[in-house]
């Protein structure tokens, strides 16, 4: 294992990726246990948190004795079905630092569609607490999750970088408004209980949506999200009754496929009387076919087209993300830095041990010559062999923490190679 | 006299679209409100040139093909002050605006005659000024329909950037419908005159009148647009391609009538 891989980010996001490719990397938060203890029992990592997102997939690793980037690259585009080199061109993989960095700009929103947008820490909590429940999180990613939490916070309330964001809740409601115009009087059918439907949802209910009906697979469940929308719950089998009657639909479901088509929606749409629908695809995998946008009176927008409405007041977030991006550098190096002085305080401790043992390993060879001696002069020769290895540690761990704290990584693992510490013992 | 203030009409007319086009070149969206004022002095002047044309002749400006060009420009420079009351309607005055200005260039290039017929009866003028009336509708229906189709492309195609800059399509489509159904409204009651006049008239003019054929041609298409709107449903979309084309093809009956058969029933 290459001395740079403790911590490993890799995944595709957005930035890298384009919507197909994403929606087959997705995972479904029900598979993501199983996943994670394959992660852990094939070698490839010891500690791991999953992140899927409509925008990215990320696998966040310390590495196991099978485990590199590149291996866990694979190992994602293999999960997703999508092997080639195209789509793993597509991967980014990036070690320590880099990786820990990476993760506090996703957390605090910065790495996101819409900057500043606040569902990201919501997403980021639960991908936290599926890798806890699963034994997936070890010492190290609970430091690192707890602090890339802590650096959100800081980032959120020492910035206007969530005050100016236009959420996605937000961008579906201008859309809406700008078919339908007023929303009063209109309704609304809700599929799926994603965290971005019950947003939008929600939102066009801040925006006078008179009447909400919600779907779910499991029936308890719509009935439990109806009862917070004060609106009614039908079975998922009956959405095709609702198509001639409401204004929006709101698809978040993890079906993991097309659930409305073209032709499945063309007959509702002769009946409504060239009443314009609004559909709104919030899932990934799509949960509506884009052909139904061919179709008269019909305008469906998905999660892209969200935020390339959000994107609109991104100019004024950027400035904020400018003071943001500050401190999530500052923070990334800061945590690091002390990460590696741990390690490497870890690390001379060990070898000063070594070294003693050595020490006291040889004055116990010589103990019958020793013997002979008067007590104060077996004190002398003790003290004199303790200072001995004191004085020839001195230099080159002084060095090694001057390294550490400017972040000679390379320089410091050479050492401690000479001394023959080993990194699986680290942290 | 009548044509320098026709002159002036048009370029005051055009000076809250220079504004705009300025406006958004710029990027700054504030700079048109200053020149909004200008729409007001464009049709003060369109007025005070039909009025002088009316105390230069026998008839009424609006009964020669000359003063019925500006009184078509005045009914939709006056359609736009009203329409540009409502919320994020500026883009229908770059419609409207040179539209009417097309319109007064037109009654530069047309010497004033009076139609042949019935020139003194008030019956006549009603039928002239509801028709106008009922083409100044159509006007607004026009740009509207265009707005509605414009905006639908941007939604459709995912162009987001401008989207924000006109209405909803919801409050395009209604306006497109409340503005057919004043010009329609007052077409119908123009083309009852008109009918009427006929009917009374001794000249033998009707069947043989490209005009009333043109006219009739543009009511029926208006009724049926209105017609399977109200029973069929036919919004959106639609509707709005209906008033683009209903509109195209009364600016070519007028074109054609006033250009090939040398004016309004054959003046």
């Amino acid at each position: 294992m290459a001395p740079e891989e403790r911590l490993i980010a890799v995944g595709v996001s957005h930035h890298t990726a384009p919507l197909e490719v994403r929606e087959r990397l997705a995972v479904a938060a029900d598979s993501i246990p199983t996943l994670l203890t394959r992660l852990r029992d094939d070698g490839f990592s010891n500690e791991t948190v999953l992140l899927s997102t409509c925008n990215r997939v990320e696998l966040y690793s310390v590495p196991g004795v099978r485990g590199d980037a590149n291996g866990l690259a694979r190992w994602l585009a293999e999960t997703g079905g999508v092997m080639g080199r195209d789509v793993e061109s597509t991967i980014y993989r990036l070690h320590d630092q880099a990786a820990l960095h990476h993760i506090f700009r996703v957390v605090s929103s910065l790495d996101s569609v819409v900057l500043g947008e606040p569902e990201i820490v919501g997403q980021f909590k639960k991908a936290y607490r599926l890798s806890q429940e699963s034994n997936a999180a070890g010492p190290v990613m609970h430091r690192v999750m707890d602090r890339a939490l802590a650096v959100a916070k800081k980032v959120r309330t020492e910035t206007n970088i969530a005050r100016e964001a236009v959420s996605v809740g937000r961008a579906g409601v201008e859309l809406a408004r700008q078919v339908l115009g007023s929303l009063e009087g209109r309704s609304a059918l809700l599929i799926g209980a994603g965290d971005h439907g019950k947003v939008v949802a929600r939102s066009l209910l801040g925006y006078g949506l008179t009447e909400i009906v919600v779907a779910n697979r499991t029936f308890g469940n719509a009935v439990n999200l109806a009862q917070q929308f004060k609106g009614s719950a039908i079975p998922l089998h009956e959405v095709e009754r609702y198509f001639p009657r409401v204004d929006v639909v709101i698809c978040s479901t993890g079906a993991g496929k097309i659930l409305i088509d073209r032709d499945q929606l063309a007959g509702a749409v002769s009946k409504r009387r060239g009443r314009s629908l609004v559909m709104i695809d919030l899932a990934v995998p799509r949960n509506i076919d884009p052909g139904v946008n061919d179709l008269g009176g019909v305008y469906r927008f998905d999660l892209d087209d969200l935020a390339q409405i959000a994107g609109r007041g991104k100019e004024a977030r950027e400035v904020a993300a400018e003071e943001a991006e500050r401190i999530v550098e500052s923070e990334s190096e800061r945590y690091w830095r002390q990460i590696m002085n741990e390690v490497v305080t870890q690390r001379i401790g060990t070898i000063v041990q070594t070294a003693d043992a050595v020490r006291v390993a040889e004055l116990e060879r010589l103990r019958s010559t020793l013997d002979g001696l008067e007590p104060d002069q077996v004190a002398a020769v003790d003290a004199m062999t303790r200072a001995i290895v004191k004085k020839l540690l001195h230099q080159p761990l002084h060095q090694v923490r001057t390294w550490a704290r400017e972040g000679e990584i390379e320089s410091v693992e050479s050492l401690f190679t000479a001394f023959g510490t080993r990194k699986e013992d680290d942290v | 006299m009548g044509s320098v203030l026709t002159i002036a009409s048009i370029v005051t007319i055009l000076v809250p679209v220079r504004a705009r086009r300025l406006a958004q070149k710029n990027n700054a969206p504030g700079g048109i409100a200053a020149h909004r004022n200008w729409e007001f002095v464009a049709v003060g002047l369109i007025l005070l040139g039909l009025l002088l044309m009316g105390m230069q002749s026998d008839v009424l400006p609006m009964l020669t093909v000359q003063g019925g060009l500006r009184t078509l420009a005045l009914f939709v420079a006056i359609g736009w002050l009203v329409l540009r009351r409502k919320e994020k309607m500026a883009a229908a005055g770059m419609i409207l605006l040179p539209m009417a200005a097309v319109l007064l260039v037109s009654s530069l290039l047309e010497p004033p005659h009076a139609v042949a017929t019935s020139v003194g009866s008030p019956f006549f003028t009603t039928h002239v000024a509801l028709v106008f009336l009922g083409l100044g509708g159509f006007a607004l229906s026009f740009a509207l329909s265009t707005l509605f189709l414009i905006q639908r492309r941007r939604l459709k195609r995912k162009q987001f950037e401008d989207i924000g800059q006109l209405p909803s399509m919801e409050t395009l489509d209604l306006l497109n419908f409340r503005t057919q159904c004043l010009g329609f409204a007052a077409l119908t009651a123009g083309v009852a005159m008109g009918v009427f006049l006929l009917t009374q008239s001794a000249s033998g003019r009707g069947l043989g009148d490209i005009t009333v054929w043109g006219t009739c041609a543009v009511w029926f298409w208006y009724a049926a647009g209105l017609h399977a709107r109200v029973v069929l449903g036919w919004r959106g979309r639609t509707a709005a391609v209906f008033g683009v084309v209903g509109f195209g093809s009364l600016g070519a009956v007028l074109t054609v009538v006033t250009v090939v058969f040398g004016g309004w029933h054959g003046s």
